[in-house]
């Protein structure tokens, strides 16, 4: 379990609590500034709160050491930097960093990522002539190469094409179904709606809503948290957003 | 062994001996033997060469790394201040005049390092980023400067004021075993450091943040750049003053021929900073100059135009 308790980050984060299970894909999700890349960095430990705590098991993440906190947790930021122009190949590698299994269970790691994301036929090509989506598909297999037990992601379906995002959201399922317990920031409220086991609201800060999609992505909470009017069609797990028209003379 | 490195190997084997052969005196090993060659080559070229491999390979490392380390191509080893530090503490000894006696000027210049070093760490030493840190670096490095200057106005003699001006343009002549014993232990510790902080340097790659959630302890990786950057740019400035641009060369060129990782770029990176500082300190004796061309200015020298061309390229990229 990663468990956050009491989260506060000056200006950004209030008072956040919330228990993640492994085995289940979590997304967040809320408006612009809502916290939520700050959320998902203190979950991984990279951010300090200025007050609370999270811990992994029973342990504190802060009492981890760098090394043991990096096997456990893989994080993917937004930013699709990539400074040196290495070979996806050697991208995906940097994965291994954490672990040092030896030449052969990293070779392993790495081919398995590379299919996984399907990179295998771009392995030797240089990161500054992928396309966006190749890009953020390699830097998903890096974090995938560190065979973490926690995979946090910071909108990894950003960059990604209809197909490519349908795929990635494929592959974090098959990783929370073999026990990885998947955290994702994300934007868009169907794939949230459709695609996670349980979705957190933020909204200025502080946790609005808590629970499984059909229960908590409500056109009242839509409504308070991103200050639009919408409603769902379909049936669960295919819901698609179709916002309302805006009453004649109103926002705006 | 990668290939870069077998070809740089090769080319250093090639290159040392015949730089022991150039100079004002030609040793030609076929032809009647020259008076003194003997004490020419063990007392004179042969201490200068080892020094300018030394040198040339810590400057090298230096820069390989500092440019992982900040994630900027355009980075040298002399952002973080410390080739500053470390000429101050020898312009200190000339003004003294306690340069004379064997040591003190080097032991000056490491203490003008030392004390770089400590004021980056104090300064940076506790957030962990780089920008800060490099921001430090140059305020470290402009202060130097700034009182190097005033040490050269305010200098006891002439002969004084010409002595630092001539040592401050960085030179390999008449150097002997003796700086070759302090330049090159603390040279190659500092490589070893560098070397070390090699996996975190790649991590960085993708950015801070990433970085950090590989693993990397962002301070700790601080503490070994100062310790590696600090080791190996202040022996080169305690034994030949400042030479400029090998750090920013080498790497540069090299990047395209590793895999372009800043771990993988850190030996190559040495043996060919070894090799640049080498031919250049043997073109320095043989061009017919009426005196010997300082090596940091023939560095220099080439080194600007190769500085400009990169901005122009990466101006065209840019655009």
């Amino acid at each position: 379990m990663l468990r956050a308790e009491h989260l506060c980050l000056s200006g950004r984060l209030d008072d956040v609590s919330a228990a993640l299970q492994p085995g289940q894909i979590t997304a967040i999700v809320g408006p612009n500034g809502a916290g939520k890349s700050s959320l998902l960095a203190c979950l991984a430990g990279l951010l300090d709160p200025y007050s609370g705590s999270v811990l992994i098991g029973e342990i504190p993440l802060a009492s981890l050491a760098p090394q043991a906190r990096a096997q456990a947790i893989g994080y993917l930021p937004q930013s699709p930097e990539v400074a040196w122009d290495v070979s996806v190949e050697t991208l995906v590698a940097l994965g291994r960093l954490p672990w040092r299994a030896g030449a052969e269970a990293d070779r392993a790691a790495i081919d398995a990522a590379l299919a996984t994301m399907e990179l295998s036929d771009l392995r030797q090509r240089p990161v500054s002539r992928l396309s966006g989506g190749e890009r953020a598909r390699a830097l998903m297999a890096r974090v995938l190469a560190g065979q973490p037990r926690w995979t946090l992601a910071d909108e990894p379906l950003a960059n990604l094409d209809l197909a490519h995002q349908q795929t990635l959201l494929g592959v974090l399922r098959d990783q929370a179904r073999a026990g990885t317990g998947v955290v994702m920031v994300m934007h868009g409220l169907a794939e949230a709606m459709n695609h996670a086991d349980r979705v957190l609201v933020l909204f200025e800060g502080h946790l609005l809503a808590d629970g499984p999609p059909e229960a908590v992505l409500d056109c009242a909470t839509i409504r308070r948290a991103w200050g639009i009017d919408a409603r769902w069609l379909g049936e669960a797990g295919r819901r698609a957003l179709i916002l309302n028209p805006p009453p004649a003379g109103g926002r705006g | 062994m990668t290939r870069p490195v077998a070809w740089l190997l090769v080319a250093l084997a090639i290159a040392f001996p015949l730089s022991l052969l150039a100079g004002r005196v030609w040793i030609d090993p076929f032809a009647s033997p020259v008076p003194n060659a003997l004490i020419i080559l063990t007392e004179l070229r042969l201490p200068r060469a080892v020094l300018a491999l030394v040198l040339g390979a810590g400057l090298g490392a230096a820069g390989a790394a500092m440019q992982g380390y900040l994630r900027n191509p355009l980075a040298d080893p002399g952002l973080f201040g410390i080739a500053p530090g470390a000429a101050l503490g020898a312009v200190l000894s000339f003004w003294t005049g306690l340069a004379g006696t064997q040591w003190l000027l080097p032991l000056f210049a490491l203490l003008g390092a030392g004390s770089a070093m400590a004021l980056l760490s104090l300064i940076a030493g506790r957030s962990g980023s780089a920008l800060l840190f490099t921001l430090a670096g140059m305020m470290i490095a402009s202060l130097a400067g700034a009182m190097m200057s005033l040490a050269i106005s305010l200098s006891p003699t002439p002969f004084a004021m010409s002595e630092i001006v001539t040592w401050l343009m960085g030179a390999l002549s008449d150097r002997s075993w003796n700086d070759v014993v302090i330049a090159a232990p603390l040279t190659l510790a500092g490589i070893a450091v560098l070397l070390r902080a090699g996996p975190s340097l790649d991590a960085l790659t993708l950015g801070e943040q990433a970085a950090r959630s590989l693993g990397v302890d962002p301070r700790a990786l601080q503490w070994l750049m100062i310790g590696g950057i600090g080791l190996t740019v202040g022996a080169s400035v305690a034994a030949a003053g400042i030479i400029g641009f090998v750090g920013l060369i080498v790497p540069h060129l090299l990047r395209r021929f590793t895999d372009a990782r800043p771990s993988q770029l850190i030996v190559p990176s040495a043996l060919a900073g070894a090799l640049l500082v080498l031919v250049a300190d043997a073109l320095c004796r043989v061009l017919p100059l009426q005196s010997e061309l300082r090596l940091g200015i023939a560095l220099s020298l080439l080194g600007a135009p190769f500085f400009l061309a990169l901005l122009l390229r990466l101006r065209r990229e840019l655009v």
